[in-house]
Parts: structure tokens; sequence; C-alpha cells
């Protein structure tokens, strides 16, 4: 008999956290000057708060579905044609993500560090860490999150420490930004900075109980708003307003600054091992998940012949986007004002039919 | 135009198709048709679409 898989909270919520926070790496500071201004800060939280509000409605409407999955609740809901479109609607939502993502990481790779590399060299050793980690499956990717990301994360802090002497409080007046209306207006749909959170109901068959599910999601949430928290702080202290709404990989150019005395000089190269190493675990279990969904939906026995075809495929769709600017344009301005609907919207309304289906069958 | 490097990447394209449709073949044989169709659609999608994006859209 084969044995059921099953990874603790830790690991959990390393690839939570690391599905919501890469985006750090790449355009999330600029976003909260492009709606906040210089009060990026107050829409972290703003953001952070209606997340919150969203997991903990979530987490108490999936009680009574311990260990079933999205998938698993759109079949109880309408069979195999409900499990069907929930899993296309899933496959899109990470395919999106991948795609994009895929793309934004290699172009801003060549831009710092292999800038006469063809862009499709630079995808390919991406693709290939995609493809070794889904032959591995789940189990080896969330250990290697869990390996990897305290150390990314003290790489991370390590960074926005480093820039404490350039910080300029007065960076941060007025305290308002663009003004609370626009940040509440705007950043309502920008909830869906963590509309990644929808992985956590595709890992429920793979967590003991509704208790480790809960607890997960409520760390993801909160260490991820914490590090969202000090980059916004980071970035618009440090920059001043509207300079910050024009670098391309912001935390890129905060980590230039750092130069501590003649001994360390060019910190950004532990950047771009943290960045490299978020990004491929990003993609690898996005990837997974994709294949795994496509193998649930479709009753595939084996997941591992489709993974070569996918990847081919996901590296064709990466360059389809004419070039970086409508590549990141594709996630900022399109996925991250509706992606909520799926993160957020789609789950509840999942389980509120199942709720009805099985109070009518009782 | 075609070119050897173009060449190479319609074999390997061609190879993993094939590969594709035998586990299409596989599924439909253990009478999962619906997941063999979409085998099937996948093997003709990685195939038609690379070679549309090196010959027509770069073009």
């Amino acid at each position: 008999m084969k044995k059921k898989t099953y990874f603790g909270k830790w690991e959990a919520v390393c690839v939570i956290v690391n599905l919501l926070c890469t985006k750090i790496f790449l355009n999330y500071p600029r976003l909260t000057a492009e709606v906040g201004a210089n009060a990026g800060w107050i829409f972290t939280l703003y953001t952070a708060l209606l997340a919150f509000i969203g997991f903990l409605i979530l987490q108490k409407l999936y009680k009574p579905f311990e260990g079933m999955d999205l998938l698993d609740l759109g079949e109880h809901i309408a069979g195999g044609f409900g499990r069907i479109i929930i899993g296309m609607v899933i496959i899109f939502f990470l395919g999106y993500l991948t795609v994009v993502y895929l793309r934004t990481f290699s172009e801003n790779m060549k831009l710092v560090a292999f800038t006469m590399t063809p862009l499709s060299f630079v995808e390919f050793f991406f693709l290939i860490c995609m493809i070794v980690g889904a032959y591995f499956g789940i189990e080896a990717i969330t250990r290697l999150h869990a390996l990897a990301i305290p150390f990314i994360i003290i790489g991370y802090v390590t960074l926005n420490i480093g820039v404490a002497n350039f910080v300029d409080l007065t960076n941060l007046t007025p305290i308002f930004g663009s003004g609370l209306d626009k940040i509440l207006m705007e950043g309502f749909p920008k909830v869906s900075v963590f509309s990644e959170i929808l992985v956590l109901f595709l890992m429920t068959p793979f967590q003991k109980s509704h208790k480790t599910m809960k607890a997960t999601g409520f760390w993801s949430l909160g260490l991820a708003s914490l590090f969202f928290l000090i980059v916004s702080f980071a970035y618009s202290t440090v920059f001043p307003y509207p300079t910050t709404l024009e670098k391309a990989i912001p935390i890129f150019h905060i980590a230039r600054l750092i130069n501590l005395g003649r001994f360390f000089e060019r910190v950004e190269s532990i950047y771009m091992v943290i960045w490299a190493v978020a990004s491929m675990l990003f993609l690898t279990i996005n990837f997974y998940l994709i294949l795994a969904t496509f193998q649930k939906i479709f009753n595939l026995k084996y997941y591992k012949p489709l993974i070569i075809p996918f990847a081919i495929l996901i590296m064709n769709l990466s360059f389809f986007p004419p070039n970086l600017i409508k590549s990141v344009s594709l996630e900022v301005d399109q996925f991250r004002n509706w992606s909520w609907l799926i993160g957020f919207a789609m789950p509840a309304l999942l389980l509120i039919l199942a709720r009805l289906k099985k109070k009518r069958s009782a | 135009m075609i070119t050897f490097s173009r060449f190479i990447i319609v074999i390997l394209l061609l190879g993993v198709a094939i590969y594709t449709v035998s586990y299409g073949v596989w599924a439909w044989k253990q009478k999962n048709k619906l997941g063999a169709v979409m085998v099937f659609l996948l093997a003709i999608v990685i195939f038609v679409l690379p070679i549309y994006t090196i010959w027509i859209r770069e073009a």
C-alpha cells in the first residue's frame, strides 16, 4: 500500500510564505508606492488586514471539510464536472503566475547579471529546477523549502537592516501619502497580493488536521505581512517619493546602497543568491501543483509523463509578452486586480455551496 | 527559414509529442477517455505552439 504523504506546519508555512513574498524581489515595493505614494506601509497594513479577515472567514467555513482540497469540494458540489471546472480555474491561476513570473524573473536576472545571455538560456535554468523539483515530488519540494527559507529570511532581513543608515523618516510625510480614500479604494482589489493563499487550500490533504491548516494560514499571513511591512517601510524611507516609482527592481536598488566599510562591498550579491533561490522554489512548487491538479481533475494515474510537455508549454507561453514592461503589467495591472476573486472569493463560494449541500443531504 | 537549430528543436518537439501521445494511448486503454483526450490535446499544443512562436511570431 502506498504511504500517504503528510508534511508539517513548518514546511507548509515556508511554502506559503515564499509564494506570498517572492513578489518582494520583483515589484511589490513599487506597487506600494504606486497606490499609497509615501504611505506604502499603510497600504500594506490595509491589504494585510483584508487578507486576515478573508482567511478568518474561509477557515471557519472550512472546518467540516477537513482533509478535502478545493477539487474535492468541487466534486462534492457538482460531481466530476465541478472538479474539472474548479481544476481548470486553478490551473489557469497557477499557470498565469508561473508564466509571468518565469519571464519576469529571467528578464530581471538578465538585466542585473547576465546582460549578454539570451533570455531563453536564462529561462532554461529555471526550467531545469522546475522539472527536477516536479520529478522528485511534493515531499522533496516542501522539505527543500523548509531548509532554504530560513536562510532567505536571514538574507532578506540583513539587507533591510543594512540600509538603516539611509533611512530618512521625513520621506514618510505627508503621512497619508496619496490620500486615505485612494488607498482604501485602490487597495481593495490589491488584496490579490495575498491570493497565493489559494495554494493552502490545495495542500489540505497533506495536512493532518484542520487545526494545522488554520495555524499554517495565520502564521503564513502574519510572516508575509511582516516582510511586506519591512520592505515597504525601508523602500519608502530610503528613497523619496516619486523616485520610488522609477526603480525597475526596487530591492536591488536598496541592496546596492549597502556598503559596510572597506570590508563588505557589493552586498547585492547576497540579494542575487536569495532572489534566485526564492524564485526557483516559487516556480517549482507552482509547476508541481499545475501537474498535480491536471492529474487529479482528469483521473490520470501518473503525472511524471506530463512534466516535459508542461515545461515546454510554460516556457513557450512565457515568450508571448513582447517585453519586460508588458510582462510586469500583466501581473501588476491585471493579475493583481482580479486574482482575489480566485484566491478568496472562489473558495468562499465553494465552501458555502458545499455547506448548503451537506445541510440539505443531512 | 529552416536552420540547423530549428531543425533540432522540431525533432525534439516531435519526440516529446510522440511520448505524450503514447501516454494518452495508455490512458485510453485504461478506459480513461477524457484524460486521454486531454493528453492528446496537450501533445498537439506542445508541438504546434513552439512552431508558431519560432516561425510566425519571430517573423
